[in-house]
């Protein structure tokens, strides 16, 4: 396809010659970079502002909000968190079975003890996982694929369990970008804001189109 | 897709006859216009943001050349195979090869409106793929076996009942009721199945990222990682103006997006993709393709370089009286609404859709919404002028034509006529709507039109510049 790739860059460079509207002929990289790098300046004039001073309760009122819908709780240490999780299932009326991401801080606890059953498959169940990031701003989770984080368990369970450490959470969707920058992408990072939704049939909300049903947040540490 | 072969005249008649289709427009577009109206109203900031956006596009479009090779060498070193087509045809047979190379049966397709654009269903239904739509109002408008009518909403012309009808002859598993909650979850059990069993996956992009070579995809369903992640290889189609320099520029736009869309502030699924299966993933297509689509762009670029911002939020149509009443299908191409109006004569050629830039009120609503602020009722006095200029516009139209563009030229009259016209129109108002007015029969007889706002769109713009600090 090289004649393609030429002849629409060829095109462009042409177009680019002639000073049309909104061109600019011949700028060398570091003039678009530096004009690129402007365009980010100020940040906080064309963002939203965080409903309250403090980064995790802003979080925790974003998460819950009506767009989001998400539910949270908050727990001092990963030990309570089997216990947490049962609970949660308890009342939603779901069975004590659970997937969790292979991970070993996972891994490690007793989920027996909390009476789940710890399962292989995920088949619309419930499933755990840990994220790397949340962001107040938007109530979102984040999770980048990787050796211990397949990417398909989070969109073929029905309950979602994400983990959130305190510390983990950003302020703004900025400070995702400035935290992942100059690191390799990965090959998915999922910025997760909720359950799976639509409201393809005449704009009505329903959740649980093709994901998870629910989604609950625990927030470990910082209480 | 092409102009179809009746005209658009006859095509908004029967629209305008078909009750049905008002209900169901009105209750997704009045929703949509709703909770645009509060998610802006909750984010003082929109006006900034907004200009902001634009100059972010404005810059990528001036430097297209230089995002297009960052982000094809970004790409290739994360793994990716990137392709280039110049036209429709050359871009769905780039796909169909990828998808015969792979001896792929069944490919699921993630929503885009480039594939709709460059005619991947009909492409993939003439190879003998299996093609499984996985969006829900995508899914609803391949069983109804018809074209998207929204470009977010593709599925806008269909009541609940309708679609209650299409799930219950087509689906394995029967919807236990009409209710909307069961309509979904018997097209989850529906398509489950086919995720897992796909050999391709494909989809398109919101925004390519120059400076890592990934690609963004949007949704709330999460339909596009269950297309993309179990499949062998994952194809991306993708506009060439999709471009942003980093992540925080696609952040950027993605605040006007989502609001001016759907209302949200952030889509339920924000997801970059980046290259294939790395070896130590768990999971992940085995082969990455991007396929970079010029189809008219580059061109767009010399001669209507603002419609390169749109970012396919959707809101102008949302607002538009004209959508509102006729919906997506009366203007029988990819794109409706404003925004096709001014797209449409760019793929299918003026002579055909000539018809088009002329279904609009110039009431200025979409320009007020578009968050990218492209002049959409300019760009659509463009395409008259143009079209008279070339002489495609029929006698009895020219001589019409002719007295307004000797007024349109001249913006001091021009205002004046218009809102000679507005006050005109009031006269004939009866309690917001009119239901009858001259040399409007075509319409009223139908429909009632929506009383123009005291001011028009221009007087109240400069009144609201007037006084805005500068
Ligand atoms: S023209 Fe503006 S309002 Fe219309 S779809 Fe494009 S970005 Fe949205």
């Amino acid at each position: 396809m090289t004649d393609a790739r030429d002849s629409i860059l060829q095109s462009l460079r042409e177009s680019s010659n002639t000073g049309g509207a909104g061109t600019i002929g011949g700028v060398g990289s570091d003039e678009i970079a530096a004009e690129a790098q402007a365009l980010l300046d100020d940040p906080i004039a064309v963002r939203p502002t965080l409903p309250s001073a403090d980064i995790v309760d802003s979080f925790i009122t974003r998460a819950r909000g009506a767009k989001v819908g998400a539910t949270v709780d908050r727990i001092a240490s990963m030990e309570t968190l089997p216990a947490t999780v049962a609970a949660y299932l308890a009342e939603a009326g779901e069975r004590a079975q659970l997937c969790r991401q292979p991970t070993p801080s996972l891994e490690a606890l007793d989920w027996a003890a909390a009476g789940i059953d710890v399962r292989g498959d995920i088949d619309d169940g419930a499933f755990v996982a840990v994220a790397l990031w949340g962001i107040s701003e938007t109530g979102s989770v984040v999770v980048h694929s990787a050796a211990d984080q397949p990417i398909l368990s989070s969109f073929l369970c029905g309950v979602q369990f994400i983990v959130l450490k305190a510390e983990r959470i950003l302020a703004h969707l900025e400070d995702y970008a400035a935290a992942v920058q100059g690191d390799l992408a990965p090959r998915n990072a999922c910025l997760i804001t909720g359950a799976s939704g639509t409201t393809d049939i005449e704009g009505s909300l329903v959740k649980g189109a093709h994901g998870p049903r629910e989604l609950h947040i625990i927030i470990v540490g910082g209480v | 897709m092409q102009v179809g072969m009746t005209s658009f005249k006859a095509r908004a008649k029967s629209a305008l006859a078909d009750a049905t289709l008002k209900t169901a427009i009105d209750r997704t577009a009045g929703n949509a216009e709703t909770k645009r109206a509060t998610a802006v109203g909750e984010f003082p900031q929109f006006d900034a943001a907004r200009r902001r956006g634009r100059k972010i596009k404005d810059h990528v479009i001036a430097n297209l050349e230089h995002y297009l090779t960052q982000f094809e060498r970004n790409a290739i070193a994360s793994g990716a195979k990137v392709h280039w087509a110049r036209t429709s045809q050359e871009a769905s047979r780039i796909v169909i090869d990828i998808c015969k190379a792979a001896n792929a049966k069944s490919v699921t397709r993630s929503k885009s409106m480039l594939g709709e654009e460059i005619g991947l269903p009909h492409a993939l239904e003439a190879a003998g793929i299996e093609r499984v739509e996985t969006d829900l109002a995508e899914h609803i408008v391949q069983l109804a076996d018809e074209t998207p009518s929204h470009i977010v909403w593709p599925a806008m012309h269909k009541t609940r009942e309708q679609v209650a009808e299409l799930f219950k002859s087509q689906h394995q598993e029967l919807p236990a009721s009409d209710a909307i909650p069961d309509l979904v979850e018997s097209a989850r059990k529906d398509l489950r199945r086919k995720f897992l069993n796909a050999d391709v996956g494909i989809s398109g992009a919101n925004f390519l990222i120059a400076d890592t070579g990934a690609i963004c995809t949007v949704t709330n369903e999460g339909n596009a990682e269950l297309t993309t992640t179990p499949p062998k290889v994952h194809i991306v189609t993708a506009g060439i103006e999709k471009l942003v320099p980093s992540l925080g520029h696609a952040f950027m736009l993605l605040r006007l997006l989502v609001r001016s869309a759907t209302g949200g502030d952030f889509t339920q699924y924000t997801t970059f993709h980046c290259g294939p299966k790395r070896p130590e993933d768990a999971d992940g297509p085995e082969e990455f393709h991007i396929v970079l689509v010029d189809n008219g762009r580059t061109k767009m670029r010399r001669e209507l370089p603002e419609m390169l911002r749109c970012i396919r939020c959707g809101a102008c149509m949302n607002h538009c009286v004209v959508y509102r009443q006729i919906g997506g299908h009366a203007y029988g191409a990819t794109y409706p609404g404003p925004m096709g109006s001014v797209l449409t004569p760019v793929l299918d050629g003026l002579k055909q859709s000539r018809e088009l830039p002329h279904a609009c009120t110039l009431n200025g609503k979409c320009a007020e919404v578009c968050p990218v602020e492209i002049p959409l009722p300019s760009l659509l006095r463009g395409w008259r002028e143009r079209s008279w200029k070339e002489g495609l516009e029929p006698v009895t139209v020219r001589a019409g034509i002719g007295g307004w563009a000797f007024v349109a030229r001249r913006p001091g009259l021009y205002h004046m006529a218009t809102a000679i016209a507005v006050r005109l129109m009031r006269l004939f108002k009866r309690g917001g709507r009119i239901a009858w007015m001259p040399f409007a029969g075509g319409w009223t007889e139908y429909r009632d039109l929506p009383a123009p706002p005291k001011k028009t769109f221009i007087n109240a713009y400069h009144a609201s510049r007037r006084g805005a600090k500068p």
